[in-house]
């Protein structure tokens, strides 16, 4: 009887490992779940969707960072007294303002562009919903956005972009599909966020392959779910982590309901490994190829507009599965030669009721227009 | 990729390429073979100097064992290894991943990889096997040679497991064609696959050699396949061009006899044609490349056949690339060992692994009606 236990114990430990091969990004999905809550003692901090990280939690005090426009949060007290708490939130979007129980709202105090800080009476064991987001977030309005991916180690350089960027008229955020560092340490992804204050818009982001050079990776626990959807003017945004050449099984079941969500609306999805490498004998793209075309089909099947990916250093447009797609790795890292295209990134202008209406390429010494 | 195709599957799920070389084609017999009895005994210090410090320093357990010649072939073949290697990694912080650049810096890392490989596996294994126990090749590959069997698939994206796979291969002069077939029934997936393969040099059933046997060959190859995947809404067509050889390993040290490589490169180009409406269809290229390194087991013509450790570049099979959970995934292809053995002159058995995106496990039934001399 023992020697069966055992036996099975063995077996399920094996199958337990041989699968771990096969779902690289399952860890990195599994802690998607858990972006967004904390509790300590005094306090418990739920983010809805988990699209802020909670980055510092005390009696009295909350640091979130930003993962997406607009989210919902609560904070529950867990003690006996009344305190005042100081809301800190960093990588928000510039004129975002704090909604109260009740639907009064709160202007906070901006600290940089993207950092605004909030204060706010807790009453004794009291659970607050809050909510922040700019203004008009909800409206079916034109907007532009950006897309800055593959740093690594240009990072020095990066104040150049940004400069560049805080010149763009009328950006709402910037986008990123992933390699904002080199090997995804904690000191890289501080630096990362230390160099976004100069920004004047919040940058969200998945991650790429280099940020997980550094054991268990520390990416969540500064710039959130790897996996995430949201909204924004009637717009559906959706960051998917093919940081390993694959999505993990469990991320393909939410993408099936962000999908749905967004089947008659526009629909922007970012990731940083493409699918499909278009220059094929390179293989830069997902570890399978038929993983890669059951993605595009499904994604095309829900009518998503615009791909956007990382990950190989250069700039191109092309079409997968019928969908435009633009792989733009323009932050730095180590260009491919010969390309004519250096360090850039891309300005996106998207109506929701026309589509994806104009898709610019900025080159950081020279730019001209596609499409 | 054909020649993966045609390597692993070749010798992998389909008809043996092992046979002896043709008097008209084949090249000169190489070292003379003339068996050293000496070396039958077992030096066990050898074989722990085989692992360490063999693993660091190849041919060791050769030195050791008091064969000088053999050691240094090793040390060399790990030295040209490395530089293969280091070769393939020069143009990186210099070009990125240029399209152009890469299919070659990955077949230089990938023949570098071989060599550093095969430098230390064989020579654990040729002290670690007397050469009286060692295999030899088939003097000549079977014209016919039928297969049928069960194929199991893990794969976490896709819902499909049990494969029925059946195929066969025939030879016609020096040239032959190998289809077969991959059918999920629960599934509706589907993979059907022709090779056309000529044989430029190496043993043919209708051309061996009086002399050694020698299971070295030289394939161009050509390789259609279509896999059709319903449930996931999606098919995709690939026509594939490609080189695959095999080098006994004799011809380079005679005491490595009963050994082999085997090494293949080529190119492919897919159409995936998807389901969703508006979708169209993509073209996709694909670099194919394929190494082995495997061991003769008795005499395949009556009892034995042989066993493989392989490397395939390709992306679009069952396998497909590896995922790993550090910074590089994606890029590989998967990688795969199987075991051919004729428990009779007519019939024998194929087990194959493969570790990639997915686990795929084969079991086959292997028949020839031919007897092999």
């Amino acid at each position: 009887m023992k020697r069966t236990s055992l036996e099975l114990c063995t077996a399920a430990a094996l199958s337990v490992l041989l699968s771990s091969c096969l779902r690289a990004a399952e860890s990195r999905a599994r802690q998607d779940e858990t972006v967004g809550q904390r509790t300590i003692e005094e306090a418990s901090v739920n983010v809805g969707s988990g699209r802020a990280v909670v980055r510092g939690l005390e009696p009295g005090g909350l640091r979130l960072w930003a993962s997406a426009p607009a989210f919902d949060f609560t904070i529950d007290s867990l003690e006996p007294v009344r305190r005042t708490w100081q809301i800190r939130i960093d990588n928000a979007m510039p004129d975002s303002t704090l909604t109260l129980p009740g639907g009064g709202t709160l202007d906070g105090v901006w600290t940089l562009p993207t950092r605004v800080e909030f204060s706010v009476e807790i009453e004794a064991n009291e659970n607050i919903q809050l909510q922040l987001g700019p203004a008009g977030w909800e409206r079916s309005e034109p907007f532009r956005f950006g897309l800055l991916s593959d740093v690594q180690t240009a990072i020095d350089g990066i104040g150049d972009i940004i400069e560049r960027i805080n010149d763009e008229e009328d950006l709402s955020f910037v986008l990123g599909a992933g390699d904002l560092t080199e090997r995804g340490t904690e000191r890289e992804l501080r630096r990362f966020q230390h160099e976004l204050e100069a920004m004047n818009v919040p940058y969200y982001t998945t991650l790429g392959n280099h940020e997980l050079g550094a054991g268990p990776p520390p990416y969540h626990d500064y710039f959130g779910r790897g996996n995430q959807s949201f909204w924004f003017r009637k717009t559906k945004f959706t960051l998917l982590d093919s940081a390993s050449a694959t999505l993990d099984p469990r991320v393909y079941d939410w993408l099936d309901g962000w999908l749905e969500e967004a089947r008659d609306d526009v629909h922007i999805v970012a990731m940083h490994i493409p699918p499909m490498d278009p220059t094929g004998t390179r293989h830069g793209g997902f570890a399978s190829k038929n993983e890669a075309a059951k993605l595009l089909n499904q994604l095309k099947r829900f009518g998503v507009d615009l791909t956007l990916y990382g990950h190989i250093h250069t700039y191109v447009r092309f079409e997968n599965a019928g969908i435009p797609a633009h792989i733009a790795g323009g932050g730095g890292a180590i260009p491919n030669r010969g390309d004519g295209i250096g360090r850039h990134y891309m300005v996106i202008d998207v109506d929701p009721s026309k589509g994806v209406t104009s898709a610019r390429v900025v080159e950081v010494d020279g730019d001209w227009d596609y499409w | 990729m054909a020649a993966m195709a045609f390597a692993s599957a070749a010798s992998a799920h389909e008809p043996s390429a092992g046979s002896t070389m043709t008097e008209h084609s084949a090249p000169s017999s190489g070292p003379p073979e003339t068996p050293d009895e000496s070396h039958d005994e077992i030096s066990a210090l050898g074989v722990g100097a085989a692992l360490f410090p063999g693993i660091i320093i190849h041919g060791s357990g050769h030195y050791v064992a008091g064969d000088e010649g053999t050691a240094k072939t090793l040390v060399w073949a790990e030295l040209a290894g490395i530089s293969l290697v280091a070769l393939a990694l020069l143009p990186a912080p210099i070009v990125g991943a240029h399209p152009y650049v890469v299919p070659f810096s990955a077949l230089s890392a990938m023949t570098g990889v071989m060599l550093f490989g095969g430098s230390w596996l064989f020579d654990v294994y040729s002290v670690l096997v007397p050469p009286s126990v060692r295999g030899v090749p088939q003097r000549r590959p079977s014209r016919l040679e039928s297969f049928v069997g069960y194929r199991y698939v893990y794969d976490p994206i896709f819902e499909y497991r049990h494969f029925l796979a059946e195929g066969f291969e025939l030879w016609l002069g020096q040239f032959r064609i190998a289809p077969r077939a991959d059918l999920s029934p629960n599934d509706a997936n589907a993979r059907y696959r022709a090779l056309a393969a000529w044989r430029l040099w190496g043993a043919t059933p209708d051309a061996r050699s009086a002399g050694p046997q020698d299971g070295s060959f030289v394939d161009v190859n050509g390789g259609l396949t279509h896999h059709r995947f319903v449930r996931d809404g999606f098919d995709v067509s690939t026509a594939e061009l490609s080189l695959s050889s095999r080098l006994d390993m004799r011809r380079v040290d005679v005491d490595l006899r009963g050994t082999f490589v085997e090494w293949g490169a080529g190119l492919g180009i897919s159409r995936y044609r998807y389901r969703a409406a508006g979708a169209g269809n993509d073209d996709n290229g694909m670099l194919l490349m394929n190494f082995a390194l495997g061991a003769y087991i008795g005499n395949p013509a009556r009892r034995g056949g042989e066993a493989r450790l392989y490397y395939d570049h390709r992306h679009d099979d069952f396998a497909a690339g590896t995922k790993l959970t550090g910074l590089g995934s994606g890029a590989l292809g998967h990688f795969g060992a199987d075991l051919r053995y004729y428990v009779s002159p007519s019939w024998g058995g194929h087990a194959d692994f493969q570790v990639g995106s997915a686990y795929v496990t084969s079991f086959s039934v292997l028949y020839r009606p031919e007897r092999i001399p």
